[in-house]
């Protein structure tokens, strides 16, 4: 009975795979994967006759009917509360660096750095861009960015596939410290009372996120120097929304505002929504938009506002995926029965397996946590792999090629177009980079946690 | 400010009144005619400061400075447009493009969007005109009243402005719009550069003198969104007639 039960589940998942890279709405996927992984393993349960396996997962096989669907349904969600109250946070932190003109600000400094050097521009940019987004989180903040920053760069006659490789590449970089997204992927790591089982602020994860910051950028600051090595200018006429007046005065000390959350959290260990709190003010403050405070209150509640509105259409998708990520636990007996033998419980081989695979990251397939990676991790956890390790093996692939370079991204899909570039070409372009630094990162991954 | 007026403010900014207002800003419906003369009355000197709201060094300039370099820059586009009439001898951008060893490829693609693409210049010697942008601005040609969107003219503005990134790209050393630097850094340090609208201004007076144009082509990046995006044209409107204060 286990393994028509693991069959069954297994033949969902790849369900769940077409799904997915067919385009299918990810947050009814995930809903009906968690109503699918759920009834099949508690018909298992009441069919089930080895007591061998009946006995190897206690609360897991005896489970009763309501106990199996308050903790997918109910607890599941419940328990990403408290997920929810950071990206809300980090959201509205990310809107006060737009409103202030900081973010904005730190371009122009960099752009006036650089002048028409396009490496030097392309290295700043990237820099600037990867900082920005250490904090700043969602689509609508990413095209705020993207409408200052593209059409500079391809005013300078940077090549457009290299300008929207770039620029995305790095908000990706940022990415991997980005509290808001981390959140995100933390929502996957819940224990059975709902508690977060890795944290933001665990130190060797922390390290893990900087080295992965720094191979990212690296290696996209790599990509410009290279690309930009056999220099093909190209002048391109065309018009663009328009430029937006400068939003006001930006004082240099304003600058340090998008690391401040994070530096707060690693140095003095300020929790992350203080962090936010204080960034916020801090940014309101120096740039001068608290002077009253009627004044305040309006920044206040309009930079609250545009903050959700940015990370709304995510959030649903998100609150399904802890009822998914519960409905998998029911499953590990019978993904073990299936593929205990099959997948190797070997960290190398995973690694190894990770590394030359890392495109499956794409189009939300099997490696990516916005995909149905959520049912490959299900898959891992049964094998009873460490929580670090598969936080890292998993996240890699769903930041550098999910994230960084795949158009079912909803901010990648905008800059193509914005750019006019095919997918073919984007791809093309960022595709070979991306890979490389999942290979490293998968490699540091196996050295830190492996 | 009276006991009584601080008391209210208190009140407003924790009720409905200090609630913010979300409408994003209007911009005016202005009909296509109407943009179309206003744009072709603006001079060399309004446009410059078009370009150089969109330039990236624009923070580092005075308007002073910034009107000495449009006037220079206009200058360099006419003067090499006297030049390279007269070693072709010839006024027609195709004929000099031929002449000069240019590929001129026309992409059928359309190119609209929040970015809309007329032409480019890919160096070495490849230049590409929109089809579709060509096509959508033709069309209004009897609307708008603008000769620049006649069919053979619209295609040899955009072919002109083109050619003289061209000419550009082989007289780096020389031409103007990329011997003007400015200095960036703080001594001891260095990085002098090029600015980047200087080309674009260029450019545009190149196309004009080339052609006998009466306005500047630079009208066109209203004129040609429009097919494309209305919203988008008229706040270009908006922000030219804003900063040349019309």
């Amino acid at each position: 009975m286990e393994y028509i039960i693991g069959i069954l589940l297994l033949l969902s998942f790849v369900g769940l795979a077409v799904y997915a890279v067919r385009g299918g709405n990810l947050m009814m996927g995930m809903l009906i994967m968690g109503i699918i992984w759920t009834a099949l393993p508690l018909i298992g349960n009441t069919f089930a006759t080895n007591p061998e396996f009946i006995a190897s997962y206690p609360g897991v096989t005896d489970i009763s009917f309501v106990d199996a669907i308050t903790n997918v349904f109910q607890s599941g969600p419940e328990g990403w509360g408290s997920v929810l109250v950071n990206v809300v946070f980090g959201a509205w932190f990310g809107r006060v660096l737009l409103a202030t003109g900081i973010a904005d600000a730190l371009i122009r400094k960099a752009v006036e750095l650089g002048g028409d050097k396009p490496v030097i521009i392309c290295v700043l940019l990237s820099t600037v861009t990867t900082a920005i987004f250490s904090t700043l989180f969602g689509a609508g903040a990413v095209v705020a960015i993207g409408v200052i920053i593209l059409p500079i760069l391809m005013s300078l006659g940077i090549p457009k596939t290299l300008s929207i490789g770039s620029f995305m590449m790095s908000v990706g970089a940022g990415m991997y410290l980005n509290p808001v997204l981390t959140g995100q992927f933390l929502a996957f790591f819940l224990d059975e009372e709902g508690k977060q089982m890795i944290t933001y602020d665990d130190p060797a994860r922390l390290k893990w996120a900087a080295v992965g910051v720094a191979v990212q950028l690296i290696m996209v600051i790599a990509m410009c120097v290279f690309a930009l090595r056999k220099k093909k200018t190209v002048h391109a006429w065309n018009a663009s929304a328009v430029r937006k007046a400068r939003p006001g005065y930006v004082p240099t000390v304003a600058l340090i505002a998008p690391i401040l959350p994070v530096l707060l959290l690693v140095v003095f260990n300020i929790p992350i929504i203080l962090g936010f709190t204080i960034g916020s003010f801090y940014a309101l403050a120096v740039c001068g938009k608290l002077k009253s405070f009627r004044g305040a209150c309006r920044v206040l509640n309009k930079d609250f506002y545009d903050g959700v509105v940015d990370t709304a259409p995510l959030v649903g998708f998100l609150l399904m995926i802890p009822m998914f990520n519960k409905a998998a636990e029911l499953c590990v007996p019978y993904f073990n029965a299936l593929l205990g033998n099959v997948i190797p419980n070997n960290t190398l081989v995973i690694s190894i397996a990770f590394a030359l695979l890392a495109p499956l990251g794409l189009f939300r397939g099997p490696f990516t946590l916005f995909g149905c990676g959520a049912a490959t991790l299900g898959i891992l956890k049964g094998i009873g792999f460490a929580t670090p390790y598969l936080y890292a093996l998993m996240v890699i692939p769903s930041v550098t090629m999910n994230v960084s370079i795949c158009m079912t991204q909803s901010w990648i899909a905008w800059g193509v177009s914005y750019a006019k570039v095919s997918t073919r070409e984007h791809l093309k372009q960022t595709l070979p980079v991306a890979w490389l630094v999942c290979v490293i990162m998968q490699a540091v991954t196996y050295i830190m946690f492996g | 400010m009276g006991k009584k007026e601080k008391w209210k403010r208190l009140m407003d900014a924790f009720g409905r009144k200090a609630a913010p207002e979300y409408e994003e800003k209007g911009y005016p419906q202005a009909g296509l005619r109407e943009m179309a003369q206003t744009l072709s009355g603006t001079d060399a000197r309004q446009w410059g400061k078009y370009a150089f709201h969109r330039e990236p060094l624009e923070g580092k300039f005075t308007e002073e400075q910034k009107d000495a370099f449009t006037l220079r820059a206009n200058a360099c586009g006419k003067e090499w447009a006297k030049r390279i009439a007269g070693k072709y001898e010839s006024r027609s951008p195709r004929k000099i493009a031929q002449k000069m060893g240019l590929k001129i490829r026309m992409d059928n693609t359309s190119r609209g969007g929040a970015n809309v693409l007329f032409a480019q210049f890919v160096q070495p010697d490849e230049i590409t005109l929109f089809a579709d942008c060509i096509d959508r601005g033709c069309a209004l040609r009897e609307e708008s009243g603008c000769a620049l969107l006649e069919r053979e003219t619209l295609t040899d503005v955009l072919l002109a402005h083109e050619l003289f990134h061209a000419v550009e790209e082989r007289n780096a050393e020389t031409i103007y719009t990329r011997t003007e630097k400015v200095e960036l850094w703080r001594k001891p340090f260095s990085n002098r550069s090029s600015i980047a609208c200087l080309s674009e201004i260029a450019a545009m007076a190149f196309a004009g003198r080339l052609l006998g144009l009466e306005s500047s082509p630079y009208m066109l990046d209203v004129l040609l969104v429009y097919p494309y995006n209305k919203d988008m044209a008229w706040a270009l409107y908006d922000e030219v007639c804003a900063l040349v204060g019309k």
